[in-house]
């Protein structure tokens, strides 16, 4: 027990880590995301089908081999990424192709009048969806959103496996020197059940209050 | 450099041999994941209120924290308690207990849909309320969570390439090997990537044909 308060502060750091990786991937799914997903519902036939095949592909890959593609396969074409960034590319790409289906669902669930609307009393394509669409669709948006960005937290303990010191990575190697892993793989548990809990029920909430938006 | 998948051919069966480990952890984690799931189902929607809280905390520890931490914790920290299992073993039973959690929300919404004339009609008619639980609503609900639970082991089969982490030479573990021997990780990664994406593709298909079969006769927005 001991020696798990004295790892404490080391343990912070791979939790700093963890959030770091998580936040970014967040940050950077978000903006990919939406861009794809505003593509696939209103841009033309090729881009549609683009990002179709891109979504559908990205999602029947396991994250951990995606990872290891970009951290080992990638180098020999040229590319070479340190084991945090091609971490973080490979978790992007995951989370985008949710994210992509996030935008399309919520978009798709905005009635078809609302645009037409909008074109109706002459407003160009860009402010109809920053003034008719996106504020409807953000309701729709954020619960499922914020419920993903639990998987977000959860695929970045995979980076360990890259050898990236976050919180798993910190508990393996503390676990190498006190030769505790239970109390210590529960205390890991207990950290990314707290950020997770803590998210996903931030969602339950936000989606009772906007359960007022139907048809 | 050149792509060159004529390099895999020597190693084939042996990332056959992994990718038929991977099925076999695959389906018996989702036996396990269905039998559990529709216990904890039962559970949570049973009238003990302790039953339900325990349930509900199953659910939500186990969907919330990272597959990789359950799995160190039932791989690497069991022992501590004088508990060794083996590498397959853990990962059925780490799968089916992760798994378990996702399917009893599919199985337990699919109890929630049936309309309660049916049940009534059925305590009417004198049946016990084993029988009418066991004959009549488990049916009814695992045939409406059917597309729910094909989400369930596409994802079982994108979570079991995380078991190459406790040792077990499954698809992904035996492709590390094969990318170590032949120093091409690019292909490996690249078939491997391929493979997947293809086998949860026919996985959803076989699934959505499944459930328009189960589904036959009944109308489409009740379905």
């Amino acid at each position: 027990m001991d020696q798990i308060v004295y790892a404490f502060p080391f343990l912070l750091q791979g939790l700093w880590t963890t959030i770091l990786v998580s936040a970014i991937v967040v940050a950077l799914s978000l903006v990919i995301g939406a861009a794809l997903g505003v593509g696939l519902v209103y841009g033309p036939l090729p881009v549609r089908l683009a990002v179709r095949i891109l979504s559908d592909c990205v999602r029947g890959i396991p994250i951990l081999v995606l990872i290891f593609m970009v951290y080992y396969g990638l180098p020999p074409l040229g590319l070479r990424l340190d084991p945090f960034w091609a971490a973080v590319a490979a978790l992007t790409l995951f989370k985008a192709a949710q994210v992509v289906e996030y935008v399309r669902g919520a978009i798709g669930s905005i009635p078809r009048g609302q645009m037409e609307a909008g074109k109706a009393i002459g407003l160009i394509f860009s402010d109809r969806l920053r003034f008719v669409i996106f504020p409807q669709a953000v309701r729709r948006f954020l619960p499922p959103w914020i419920n993903g960005v639990t998987d977000a937290v959860k695929g970045s303990a995979l980076v360990s496996l890259l050898g990236v010191v976050d919180l798993m990575h910190a508990i393996n190697q503390v676990i190498g020197r006190t030769y505790e892993p239970l109390p210590l793989y529960l205390l890991g548990a207990a950290l990314y059940f707290a950020i997770n809990y803590s998210l996903s029920s931030f969602s339950r909430v936000l989606e009772r209050r906007y359960a007022f938006v139907r048809e | 450099m050149r792509f060159d998948l004529s390099i895999l051919w020597p190693h084939l069966p042996f990332l056959w041999k992994g990718a038929v480990l991977s099925a076999e952890v695959c389906l018996l984690a989702i036996i396990g994941s269905v039998v559990l799931g529709a216990l904890v189902a039962i559970a949570r929607t049973s009238s003990a209120k302790p039953l339900r809280w325990l349930a509900l905390a199953y659910v939500d520890l186990f969907r919330n924290v990272p597959f990789l931490v359950q799995l160190f914790f039932f791989y690497y920290g069991l022992p501590e308690l004088g508990i060794y299992i083996d590498a397959f073993t853990t990962g059925v039973i780490a799968l089916s207990i992760a798994g378990g959690a996702f399917a009893s929300d599919a199985i337990r919404s699919g109890i929630l849909a049936i309309e309660p004339g049916i049940i009534e009609a059925a305590e009417v008619s004198g049946l016990s309320r084993r029988v009418i639980f066991t004959r009549i609503v488990l049916p009814i609900a695992l045939r409406t969570a059917i597309r729910p639970l094909g989400a369930v082991l596409v994802n079982m089969i994108l979570t079991s390439s995380i078991l190459s982490a406790i040792t077990l030479n499954e698809l992904t573990g035996s492709g590390r090997i094969v990318a170590s021997d032949t120093f091409r990780p690019f292909e490996v990664y690249a078939v491997l990537l391929v493979f997947y994406a293809a086998l949860t593709y026919a996985v959803s298909i076989a699934v959505n044909l499944l459930h328009v079969r189960l589904n036959r006769g009944i109308s489409q927005d009740v379905a």
